[in-house]
């Protein structure tokens, strides 16, 4: 078993505080959905976990089982067994889904292990087949001229492949048609062991139907204001986010005193941009 | 001259001169220019490939090249060079003919000190002629990369098409790449247009491969080959092909 955990993590973008203290623990073998409105930090947090460069880490811990997650470059995170499935990945023209996959497994290979080209094509194959995906995949370069449901389906694919200890769900649910949704869905439910966990991005209940969620924690302000059960999920389906301010006695953000930009510009937070 | 002289110097001319009958078809591949000139002559609706290599291994090479085209000729160029050395291509391609095209592809890879001059100078001489010039450059270290390319479409030369683009990659701080792409028009009915960017790699693809596992050079070196490759594609022949590919990751890694 593996463990996860996010010390009073204070993360800023251009200077912004956007994480003001986030603590959350986890261990392989259990699913957690992390919830809450636009523009409070639930991407800056996958991303800053898996080491973007965007974001700067003023205070807080990044541990896996012990090791200090923020010393560690990108590529080393995911050797190390953090994967994340991004929001909008990137298309890499002239590299091929197969090579990319193929290089990115070398890549965590002990220096005398073999690579079994056979073994590689059939479980290439059989996740692609699992994932409804077509069949001329491999040979089509990395993100380029995909839907947007295909471009998730593909993050998922890379995720079954590379088999790591904690996946980093960040809206893979954005874009997928309801079959699509089912497909994803039980895919990575199907992932869950004592050697898998995964940290679950999303604004819809729909795609935890397919899902055996553990917790579900709610991100507000840069912090998680709220953790539970399942139940928060259909409350917050129904009721949305009003009551978490009322129970928690938060301040509404647009009561907030602006910060001004140069001289003609006025913005209030980040914003979805920043979600 | 005695005879063995005389068939000497046919030789070497028959070396500098590639001559295509009318409607035929043909592939050539040279990868040691040291400064002469080629000659090419497309008569009517012949077609060439031609491809060039400068893999670094000569001190200076010297691309130089002169080709005429007849009615319906069609040209396909290849320039490509992986090399550590200063090297230059000049180019002067005249579509003589109505109809004839003419497709230039200059991808390189400069590194360490090296300079590359690049010289292509196209002529639309007469009607419905068709030029395009894509030059794909990557520079690294403290390397220079100058592109010069001009299209001139002459009087009469009406429902010419010129087009040029420059795609610039750079690897380092301290390398250069300048495109410098000029169109010369004499006449109305025409198409003409030029395109180019240069930059880094983007950080965002980086971060993106870095996140699969790639160490930055390995992420960079799979951009690069990435954008090297699509063109790489275009090369029909396997052995050429994977002798250039050789050359571009050799380079990329040292």
């Amino acid at each position: 078993m593996s463990k996860l955990e996010i010390i009073d993590l204070h993360v800023s973008v251009d200077g912004k505080e956007i994480l003001k203290g986030v603590n959350l623990e986890m261990n392989t073998g259990e699913f957690h959905v992390l919830m809450g409105p636009n523009g409070t930090g639930k991407s800056t947090l996958v991303s800053t976990i898996m080491g973007h460069y965007k974001y700067e880490v003023t205070k807080g811990q990044i541990l896996l089982d012990g090791k200090d997650v923020l010393k560690m470059s990108v590529d080393e995170r995911s050797r190390k067994g953090i994967f994340l499935a991004m929001q909008y990945p990137s298309e890499i023209e002239g590299v091929t889904n197969a090579d990319f996959i193929k290089a990115a497994l070398h890549a965590r290979m002990a220096e005398n292990e073999k690579f079994s080209l056979i073994k590689y094509i059939k479980s290439f194959e059989q996740a692609t087949s699992q994932l409804k995906m077509r069949a001329d995949l491999p040979q089509r370069y990395v993100n380029v001229g995909f839907s947007g449901g295909e471009k998730k389906r593909n993050e998922i694919l890379q995720m079954k492949m590379l088999k790591p200890k904690f996946a980093l769900l960040d809206e893979i649910d954005s874009g997928l048609d309801v079959d699509a949704l089912r497909v994803v869905g039980e895919n990575v439910n199907d992932m869950k062991a004592s050697d898998f966990g995964a940290l679950i991005i999303t604004h819809y209940e729909r795609l935890l139907d397919y899902l055996d969620v553990d917790k579900v924690h709610i991100l507000m302000q840069g912090k998680i204001i709220t953790s539970g059960g399942k139940e928060l999920i259909a409350k917050i389906d129904q009721e949305g986010y009003d009551w978490v301010k009322d129970e928690f006695d938060l301040e509404d953000e647009q009561s907030r005193p602006s910060g001004i930009i140069g001289t003609c510009a006025v913005k209030e937070s980040l914003g979805e941009k920043n979600d | 001259m005695t005879k063995a002289k005389k068939l000497f110097d046919n030789k070497i001319l028959d070396l500098n001169k590639i001559s295509l009958l009318p409607s035929t078809s043909k592939t050539i591949f040279k990868n040691e220019l040291k400064g002469e000139i080629i000659n090419i002559d497309l008569a009517k609706s012949a077609t060439l490939t031609y491809i060039t290599f400068d893999n670094g291994k000569l001190n200076k090479f010297s691309n130089d090249f002169v080709a005429n085209l007849a009615e319906d000729a069609f040209l396909k160029v290849y320039n490509i060079v992986t090399s550590d050395k200063a090297s230059s291509i000049n180019g002067i391609i005249n579509l003589n003919g109505d109809n004839a095209k003419v497709e230039v592809i200059n991808l390189l890879l400069v590194t360490k000190k090296a300079a590359l001059d690049s010289f292509i100078d196209i002529y639309h001489n007469t009607k419905n002629t068709t030029s395009e010039l894509a030059n794909y450059a990557i520079a690294k270290d403290e390397a220079d990369i100058i592109l010069n390319n001009n299209a001139t479409i002459k009087k009469k030369a009406s429902k010419a098409i010129a087009k040029q683009k420059s795609k610039g990659l750079t690897l380092s701080t301290l390398c250069k790449i300048k495109a410098l792409p000029n169109l010369y028009i004499d006449e109305y009915d025409v198409v003409a247009n030029h395109a180019c960017s240069i930059g880094s790699i983007n950080k965002e693809d980086l971060f993106y491969l870095m996140s699969r596992g790639l160490t930055k050079d390995e992420a960079s070196e799979i951009v690069v080959m990435g954008y090297v490759r699509p063109i790489l594609d275009h090369i029909e022949d396997p052995t050429i092909r994977k002798q250039i590919e050789k050359g571009f990751a050799e380079k990329l890694l040292n």
